[in-house]
C-alpha cells in the first residue's frame, strides 16, 4: 500500500523532478458545495448515498473525492474505497457514464498508470467532450508520458471550456516546462484567485515557492511557503520546502526540525533523501544512514507490492547505493513512459552512475529539451558531458544548475568543485 | 453498517494491483506509514479505565527501531523480550503523561495497568509494532469526562475514542461508539461510505445508577445473561431508550413502542398464548373470560418481570439463568394441574351427558321475575348488556354458565336464539339439546362449572414465564439509570400483551360463533364438540409437562 500512497504524494507535490501535478481541487465533477472543505465534500456525499444508494453520478463524486483525498492524506486505503465507488457509479449506469470513466482515469493518474489513464479519458470524452474532469486527466497523463505538445492541445480545450483552478494550475505546470517562469507564475496567482478551500490555497502558495526556488529566489520561496503553511497547516509539501529554503540560508537545526517534522507525518522518499543529504553533508552518516535504510525499506514495499517504480529511487540508488540496481530501476521506469523527461534524466544519471556516460548523454540532453528551468537535470547532464570531455557544454549546464544557489547540499558544493576543476 | 458494504466493496476491487497489494491491508488499511490508535474508555463505579492501543505499520515501526528508544534498543536487528519489555514500558509511561483524562475539570493522574509491545511481521519482510497500554485513574461518583490523546497529532492513520459505562450510562458524548469499531485496531471496517476515523477527544457526562457489570470486555446490554436470544428489535429500542434525552415526546414514544413490542410478544407463539387459546376454544369461553384471561396473564407477567428486574437488580444472588427456568417449572405444574383437572371433567361431563340428554328445562319465566339482577351477580356474571329482549345489541348478551353457579332451571327468560349467537354456549346447544327452538348449552359445565380460579390459574401460569425482551427492556433501562421508567414499560408491555391476547380470545370467540351459526359442526354430528373439551384439556395436560421437563432440562443443563 505505501507505494501507491507514495505514487500518489508524488504526483501532489513531486516538483521538477518528480511527477507534475494534479491540482487538488476536485477534478472530477463539481464540487457538492462550493467553498467547501473536501472532508465536508466527502461527508456530504457518503450521507446523500447512504439515504438514497442508487445515485451513479454521487457515486462517481464520491469517488473522485477518494481520489482527491489521497493527494492530502496520502492514505492509499482510498484507492480501494474510490475504486468501489466508480463500479457501483458503473454498475448503476453502465453505459455512458462520462463522470465514472473519467474518475477511473483520474484513479489510473493517480497509480501512474499514464496510458490507461488517457485511454479511460478518451472514453470519457467519447461519451461527452466536453467532460472538464476527463479533460485535466488527459492533460496530466500525456504530460507524464511525455506527449507535451498533444497535453498543450487538450490544455487548450480545458482553459477555453473552464478556465478554472484545474486548469491554470496545469497551465502553470505546461509554462514550467518551457522554462516560462513568468507565466507560470501568473497562472499560479490566477488559480489562486479563484481557489477558496485552504488545501487549494496551500497548494498554490507551495508551488509558487517552487517555482521561486528554481528560479534562484529562495526569499520569495520561503515566504510562499510560510503562506502555504498558514493556508493549511496539516500541509507536508511546504514545510520540507521551508526546510530547504532554512538550509540554504545555513539554518540547519532549523531546517532539520522541519525535515523531521514532515518526515514523521509522511515519510517520502523525497523528503528522506533531502534530510538524509543535508545529514550527510553536516558529516551525521549514521543518521543519514537511518534515513536511507527507510528509503531503502520504501524500495522493498514496491518490490513486494510489484509496482512500477518511481524515478526517485533510482536517484537515490545512483546516488547513494547500488549503481547497478539504480540502472535496472530507472530502466523500467524509462521503458513504461519513454519520452518523458522525468524518467530520461533518471536513466541518464543512473547510466552515469554505471559508468556509461556514452549512453547517458543523448538522454541527460533530451531531459533539459523542453526548456524546464531544473537545477539537477542540469547538474547531471553537465557532470555527464564533463564525463565525456565537452568541458564547454559542461561548465554551461553546471553554471546553469548553480544560479539555484545551494540547491542541495551534496551536489550544489559538487557543482562547484567540478565546475572549478574545468577552468 | 459494515457487513452490507462489503460484497460492494469486495466487487470493487476490480483492479488486480490492489488484489496483489491486499494481504496485509487487512491490517493496515491506511497504508504502510501510518500510526493507528484506539482509545477505549470504560467508566466504572469508582474509576475510569482506558486502554490504548497503537498500531504502528512498516516505514514508522522502522523509524523506531533505528531509535535506541524503540523495541530494538541495541539495534541489532533483533529484538528481545527484554527489549520490548523496556520498550512497552517507557511507551506506555509516555502515554500516561500524554494522555489527557480530565475528570469534573480536574486532571486525572493515569496509572500504567498494564503495558505490551510486539512487533509483527509485515509487507516486504518488514516489521509492524503493536502496542497495548491499560491505564486507570479514580473517579468520583458524579462526573463529567474529557479525553484527548495527543500522542498520534500530525500523523496519518486510523485514530478512534471510543467509551462505555459498566454502571449508569453515558450522555452528551456526541456520536462517541460504545465498543472499539476495529476492536483495539485488530480488525479495521471496510465502509466506502465511511472515511476512517480520526477521533483523538471525546468528552460526555456519567449518570449513575442501575446495576454494574463485572468488567467493559465487550460488555452490552443485561441481553447477555438472559438464557433465550434477544430479537434485533428489542435489543435496538433498548438502545434507544438509553440513548436518547428522555423528553416527554421520547418517553411517549417509548411507552407506545413498548405496548406495541408487548403486542409483538403476545403475537409470537408460545406455550402460554397456545393454551389459551385452546382453552377458550375448547372449554367454550365468553368474551368476559378473554378478558379476564388477558388480565391474568398480563398481570402475572408484568408482576414477575418486575419482581425478576428488583431480584436481579438488589441483588447478585439471583441469577436469570436459575430463575427462569424455576419459572418454567412452575408454570408447567400450574398448566399440567390445569390440564388434569379439565381432563377429569371433561371425562365427567361425556358420562354424565350422553348425546340425546333432555334433562327438563322450564325457561318460562319472565325477566322481570328474575330472582337475582343479573347486573350485581356476585359472580360477575356478565350480563352488562342491554336487556335480553333487545336485539339491538345482540352480541353482547352472553347468556353463560360457566361462571356462575345458580341452579337450574334458572329464571329468567330466553331470548331469541341469535341474541345467544355471541355465547359459544349456546350457539352450540341446539345440538344437545334444544328448548323450544331456543338454543341452550350447558355442555359440558353442567355439573362442574368452569370457575373463574381455574381462569386465573391459567392466566398465571400464562404469564409467570418472564419474557425475555420485556425482562430485557427493564434491565437496560436500569443498567443506563432509569429503574423507574424501565418499569414503566414493562407495563406497557404488558398492556400490549393483554390487548392482544383479548383480541386474539375475541376473534377466537367470534369465529367459533360464526361456525356454530351455520351449524357445519352439527352436520356433522355431536362428535367433535363432544370431543374437544377432552382434547383441550389433554392439550392443556401436554404442554404443561414439557414445560416442566424444559425447565427441568434447563436446569440440568447448566449443571
Amino acid at each position: 500500500m505505501l507505494a501507491a500512497a507514495l505514487l500518489a504524494a508524488g504526483t501532489a507535490f513531486g516538483g521538477p523532478r518528480g511527477a507534475p501535478d494534479a491540482p487538488p481541487a476536485v477534478s472530477g465533477p463539481a464540487p457538492v458545495r462550493a467553498g467547501a472543505s473536501l472532508a465536508a465534500t466527502i461527508d456530504a456525499l457518503q450521507a446523500g448515498l447512504r439515504r438514497v444508494p442508487a445515485n451513479d453520478a454521487a457515486w462517481a463524486q464520491l469517488g473522485a473525492a477518494y481520489v482527491q483525498q489521497v493527494r492530502l492524506t496520502a492514505d492509499p486505503g482510498l484507492y480501494a474505497k474510490a475504486d468501489g465507488a466508480f463500479a457501483e457509479s458503473l454498475r448503476l449506469r453502465p453505459a455512458d457514464n462520462d463522470a465514472a470513466l473519467a474518475g477511473q482515469a483520474a484513479l489510473a493518474a493517480s497509480r501512474h498508470e499514464f496510458a490507461r489513464a488517457v485511454e479511460l479519458c478518451d472514453s470519457a470524452l467519447a461519451v461527452n467532450p466536453y467532460s472538464p474532469a476527463a479533460l485535466a486527466v488527459k492533460v496530466d497523463g500525456l504530460t507524464e508520458l511525455g506527449r507535451y505538445d498533444q497535453a498543450r492541445t487538450v490544455l487548450q480545450q480545458l482553459l477555453d471550456l473552464r478556465p478554472g483552478v484545474d486548469a491554470f494550475t496545469r497551465a502553470s505546470y505546461a509554462q514550467e516546462l518551457r522554462g516560462d517562469t513568468a507565466g507560470a507564475r501568473a497562472a499560479l496567482q490566477q488559480a489562486l484567485a479563484l481557489a477558496s478551500a485552504p488545501a487549494d490555497r496551500a497548494f498554490a502558495h507551495h508551488y509558487l515557492g517552487e517555482l521561486a526556488w528554481a528560479a534562484g529566489d529562495p526569499a520569495t520561496a520561503g515566504r510562499e511557503y510560510d503562506a502555504a503553511l498558514a493556508a493549511d497547516p496539516t500541509s507536508v509539501a511546504p514545510l520540507t520546502g521551508r526546510a530547504k529554503v532554512k538550509a540554504q540560508r545555513g539554518d540547519l537545526d532549523g531546517a532539520i526540525a522541519d525535515y523531521r517534522a514532515a518526515v514523521r507525518q509522511q515519510p517520502q522518499p523525497a523528503t528522506l533523501l533531502e534530510l538524509g543529504e543535508l545529514l550527510q553533508s553536516q558529516g551525521r552518516t549514521a543518521e543519514a544512514d537511518q534515513q536511507y535504510a527507510v528509503l531503502r525499506a520504501t524500495q522493498q514495499l514496491y518490490a513486494a507490492s510489484g509496482q512500477d517504480v518511481d524515478t526517485e529511487l533510482a536517484l537515490f540508488e545512483a546516488d547513494h547505493g547500488d549503481p547497478a540496481l539504480a540502472v535496472t530501476l530507472a530502466a523500467r521506469a524509462h521503458a513504461a513512459r519513454p519520452d518523458s523527461i522525468v524518467t530520461q534524466d533518471a536513466y541518464a544519471w543512473a547510466l552515469h552512475a554505471a559508468g556509461r556516460d556514452a549512453e547517458a548523454l543523448p538522454l541527460a540532453q533530451a531531459a533539459v529539451r523542453t526548456g524546464l528551468r531544473s537545477a539537477p537535470f542540469r547538474y547531471h547532464l553537465g557532470v555527464i558531458e564533463a564525463a565525456l570531455g565537452d568541458r564547454a557544454a559542461a561548465r554551461a549546464d553546471l553554471t546553469a544548475a548553480l544560479a539555484v544557489d545551494g540547491w542541495n547540499p551534496l551536489q550544489a558544493p559538487a557543482a562547484r568543485t567540478l565546475l572549478a576543476g574545468l577552468g | 453498517m459494515r457487513g452490507a458494504r462489503r460484497g460492494l466493496l469486495v466487487a470493487g476491487l476490480g483492479c488486480g494491483l490492489l488484489v496483489a497489494l491486499a494481504p496485509a491491508a487487512a491490517a493496515h488499511p491506511l497504508g504502510n506509514f501510518t500510526v493507528n490508535t484506539a482509545d477505549r474508555l470504560v467508566v466504572g463505579a469508582d474509576s475510569v479505565q482506558v486502554v490504548h492501543t497503537v498500531d504502528t505499520a512498516e516505514i514508522p515501526t522502522l523509524q523506531l527501531q533505528q531509535s535506541p528508544d524503540g523495541p530494538d534498543a541495541d539495534r541489532d536487528g533483533t529484538s528481545t523480550e527484554a527489549e520490548l519489555a523496556a520498550w512497552s514500558a517507557r511507551e506506555c509511561a509516555a502515554g500516561a503523561a500524554a494522555l489527557s483524562l480530565v475528570l469534573d475539570g480536574r486532571r486525572a493522574d493515569l496509572r500504567v495497568v498494564s503495558a505490551a509491545g510486539r512487533l509483527v511481521p509485515g509487507q516486504a519482510g518488514l516489521d509492524t509494532a503493536r502496542l497495548d497500554c491499560t491505564f486507570d485513574a479514580d473517579r468520583a461518583a458524579r462526573d463529567t469526562v474529557t479525553f484527548d490523546d495527543p500522542t498520534s497529532a500530525g500523523r496519518t492513520g486510523w485514530k478512534e475514542v471510543s467509551a462505555s459505562a459498566l454502571c449508569g450510562r453515558l450522555t452528551g458524548t456526541g456520536g462517541l461508539p460504545e465498543q472499539s469499531p476495529s476492536r483495539d485496531l485488530t480488525a479495521y471496517p471496510d465502509d466506502l461510505l465511511a472515511s476512517p476515523p480520526d477521533v483523538t477527544r471525546a468528552s460526555f457526562s456519567v449518570v449513575a445508577g442501575g446495576t454494574c457489570r463485572a468488567d467493559g470486555a465487550a460488555a452490552g446490554l443485561p441481553s447477555q445473561v438472559l438464557p433465550r436470544g434477544v430479537d434485533r428489535i428489542t435489543a435496538s429500542y433498548t438502545d434507544f431508550v438509553g440513548r436518547q434525552d428522555l423528553t416527554l415526546p421520547v418517553a411517549l414514544l417509548a411507552v407506545l413502542f413498548s405496548i406495541v413490542l408487548g403486542c409483538g410478544h403476545a403475537v409470537a407463539p408460545g406455550h402460554g398464548k397456545t393454551v389459551i387459546a385452546a382453552y377458550l376454544v375448547g372449554q367454550r369461553g365468553t368474551r368476559r373470560q378473554a378478558l379476564w384471561l388477558g388480565a391474568t396473564v398480563t398481570a402475572t407477567h408484568t408482576a414477575g418481570v418486575l419482581l425478576l428486574g428488583a431480584l436481579l437488580s438488589l441483588t447478585s444472588v439471583a441469577s436469570p439463568e436459575r430463575f427462569v427456568p424455576a419459572t418454567e417449572v412452575a408454570s408447567g405444574l400450574l398448566l399440567a394441574g390445569v390440564g388434569v383437572f379439565l381432563l377429569r371433567r371433561a371425562m365427567a361431563a361425556r358420562r354424565a351427558h350422553p348425546h340425546d340428554h333432555d334433562h327438563p328445562h322450564d325457561h318460562d319465566h319472565p325477566h322481570d321475575d328474575h330472582p337475582h339482577g343479573h347486573d350485581d351477580h356476585p359472580h360477575g356474571h356478565p350480563h352488562d348488556a342491554p336487556p335480553h329482549d333487545s336485539d339491538a345489541v345482540p352480541d353482547d348478551h352472553e347468556h353463560d354458565h360457566a361462571g356462575h353457579d345458580h341452579p337450574h332451571p334458572h329464571p329468567h327468560p330466553h331470548p331469541p336464539a341469535r341474541e345467544h349467537a355471541g355465547s359459544l354456549l349456546v350457539a352450540t346447544a341446539p345440538v344437545l339439546h334444544s328448548h323450544g327452538g331456543r338454543a341452550h348449552s350447558h355442555l359440558p359445565l353442567d355439573d362442574a362449572p368452569l370457575g373463574w380460579r381455574t381462569l386465573a390459574t391459567m392466566g398465571v401460569a400464562g404469564g409467570l414465564v418472564p419474557s425475555p425482551s420485556a425482562l430485557v427492556v427493564l434491565l437496560g433501562a436500569s443498567a443506563l439509570g432509569r429503574p423507574v421508567f424501565g418499569a414503566v414499560l414493562v407495563v406497557g408491555y404488558g398492556v400490549g400483551m393483554a390487548l392482544t391476547l383479548t383480541a386474539a380470545g375475541l376473534l377466537l370467540l367470534r369465529a367459533q360463533a360464526a361456525v356454530d351459526r351455520r351449524g357445519w359442526l352439527s352436520r356433522r354430528g355431536g362428535t367433535a364438540l363432544r370431543v374437544l373439551p377432552v382434547a383441550t384439556a389433554s392439550i392443556v395436560l401436554v404442554v404443561g409437562a414439557y414445560v416442566v421437563l424444559r425447565g427441568i432440562a434447563t436446569f440440568r443443563g447448566l449443571g
